[in-house]
């Protein structure tokens, strides 16, 4: 199994930073022996001292890969000899050390092990090699007899590695999405900025110049996927506007009315309530075009009162009518305000003869 | 018929849209001069004096932002975009153009438009109007005292127009004159003016750039 060829530029910084922090901690380390090996803490400093060339090799070996071919540093298999060198380490700390010993050439060094593996693969896997690290750390204790009263303690320790790995795969899978999802917004953007300058235009133009009214009706339609399209990140897009859009356009095509949609703000309502709130606001754009003979219905999306709830208006600059005088059981009493009450909805109606009408869709 | 001619400046990048709209203009529009960029659009309405300017929101060299900071006070400005979802069209109007259409506008809607804006009236669409309510709420939300606050009747008036309602229900429905609207509408878009200009300052305090 090979791992990704190409490596993206903040991995290879993340990584490219354990090696130097690595560099540190073995020159601590060799330090740490020395220093060991003259107060004779060290029951076998030969066997030290050979655990720490290897240590160093791999760690040179690491340091050459990052700068020359990082795809190799991070692959499974090199992943998995980095954790088994990690994990020799934290073994071998106790078999040269005769007995309890103030500080410990192999305690850093492993730590970046699982901090290498949980950047590169994730929280979960840093919190497996982590885990894993701990226990083998517990197992040499056990075996070298070293147990009695040290239990807190190394708990504590398969603790800390385990949440060193966790933290820090969380940490970098974010770092690295956050930056994919900038620089995705940054290509829509620059996209969208195009489109503008081009297609956009043109179509517009399009629509201007031309007196067949299917071309006309054409370049509309494609203006708005376009747009659709263009303001369609994760963020931004939401059905009941898509929804309004497509029912202004439809009707726009069916009869000569101007049909504007209008956002103040869109709170994103969903399931049966935004049904009931695109059925009834059809049914009240559908009762203005037939009855009213308007040039142009605004169809308009704002949050409610005190920001709860969405609120639709549709209304008209047509003919108007005598609310009270309007017959019981026509579409608005029945099929609006029905849809509407169904998911605790309301609707409200106003109307000055000779000026429009303006009905109001809110739903909690 | 001389006499109420409109005389007009168009300011586009794309020679194709200019021609365009001069077709789409009709005759109670002259077209006195054309500019593809910014600061030749400052450039020609200095020069012409035009009763209004049609200026494109991006063009090169400054752009319709440009164009309104410059003539705002000598010439009505009424910017043309693509789309309305910009923040930077908002600073337009705020810098004093009388209001802004689409491209996709019909040229019936246009022509009403700009006969209008050149009388004098913004022209205040409801997607304006939209826009200019979501801007205050983002402001209001900020929590600074250096922020406008817009007056109930002022919300109302706003809310109305983005709703779909012209000037004339406006002003019937509160029982106010058509003209007092147009004041509302003017007051409305200077705090506006205020608050962003205040936004930008404080921003640039912030950050230790003054």
């Amino acid at each position: 199994m090979s791992g990704p060829t190409v490596v993206e530029p903040r991995l290879r910084e993340l990584v490219g930073g354990i090696a130097v922090l690595r560099l540190l901690v073995v020159v601590w380390a060799v330090v740490v022996t020395v220093v060991d090996a003259r107060s004779g803490v060290l029951s076998n400093p030969t066997g030290a001292f050979a655990v720490l060339a290897v240590v160093a090799a791999w760690t040179g070996l690491i340091g050459v890969w990052v700068l020359t071919s990082p795809s190799l540093v991070v692959r499974p298999t090199v992943l998995a000899i980095d954790l088994l060198v990690g994990t020799a380490v934290v073994v071998a700390d106790w078999l040269v050390y005769d007995g309890p010993h103030p500080q410990s050439f192999g305690s850093a060094w492993p730590v970046t092990s699982v901090v290498l593996v949980a950047v590169v693969r994730g929280w979960k896997p840093g919190l497996v090699a982590g885990l894993g690290l701990g226990i083998a750390n517990v197992a040499a204790v056990a075996v070298t007899d070293h147990l009695t009263g040290r239990g807190l303690a190394l708990t504590g320790n398969v603790v800390l590695l385990a949440t060193t790995g966790m933290v820090a795969g969380f940490v970098s899978t974010r770092l690295r999405e956050a930056e994919s999802a900038v620089a995705a917004a940054r290509e829509r953007e620059r996209f969208a900025r195009t489109l503008h300058d081009g297609v956009l235009q043109t179509l517009a133009v399009v629509q201007r110049r031309s007196d067949d009214q299917a071309i006309v009706e054409l370049a509309r339609d494609q203006e708005w996927e376009l747009r659709r399209f263009i303001g369609s990140g994760p963020d931004t897009r939401t059905d009941l506007l898509t929804e309004l859009r497509t029912l202004a356009a439809r009707t726009e095509r069916h009869h000569r009315v101007r049909v504007e949609v209008v956002v103040i703000e869109d709170p994103g309502v969903v399931g049966e309530r935004l049904d009931a709130l695109v059925g009834a606001t059809t049914e009240a754009l559908s009762n203005a075009v037939k009855h009213a003979s308007p040039s142009v219905v605004t169809l308009c999306v704002d949050a409610g009162d005190d920001g709860r709830g969405c609120l639709v208006t549709v209304t008209d600059d047509g003919a108007g009518f005598e609310v009270d005088d309007a017959p019981a059981g026509t579409g608005l009493a029945r099929s609006i305000r029905g849809r509407l009450s169904e998911v605790g909805g309301r609707a409200t109606i106003r109307s000055t003869v000779g000026r429009g009408t303006e009905v109001s869709l809110w739903v909690p | 018929m001389g006499a109420v001619t409109t005389r007009l400046v168009i300011a586009d990048d794309h020679a194709i849209w200019r021609s365009g709209l001069r077709a789409d203009l009709g005759e109670a529009f002259a077209v006195v001069g054309e500019a593809g960029d910014g600061a030749e659009a400052v450039e020609v309405i200095r020069r012409e004096r035009p009763d209004l300017a049609l200026v494109d929101l991006h063009m090169d060299h400054g752009g319709g932002m440009a164009v309104v900071t410059a003539c705002a006070a000598e010439c009505a400005i009424v910017i043309l975009t693509v789309s309305e979802a910009e923040r930077d069209l908002l600073d337009a109007v705020a810098a004093g153009a009388v209001g802004y259409l689409t491209k996709s506008t019909r040229p019936e809607d246009l022509r009403a438009a700009l006969l209008r804006a050149a009388a004098g009236e913004p022209v205040f669409s409801p997607q304006l109007a939209a826009l200019v309510i979501g801007e205050f709420r983002r402001l209001a939300s900020t929590g600074d005292d250096g922020t406008q606050v817009l007056s109930a009747r002022e919300r109302e008036v706003v809310g109305l127009v983005a709703r779909g309602h012209t000037y004339k229900a406006v002003a019937e429905d509160l029982f106010i004159s058509p003209k007092t609207v147009e004041n509302h509408v003017r007051n409305i878009m200077a705090k506006l003016h205020l608050s962003r200009r205040h936004e930008l300052v404080r921003w640039a305090v912030d950050r230790g750039i003054t």
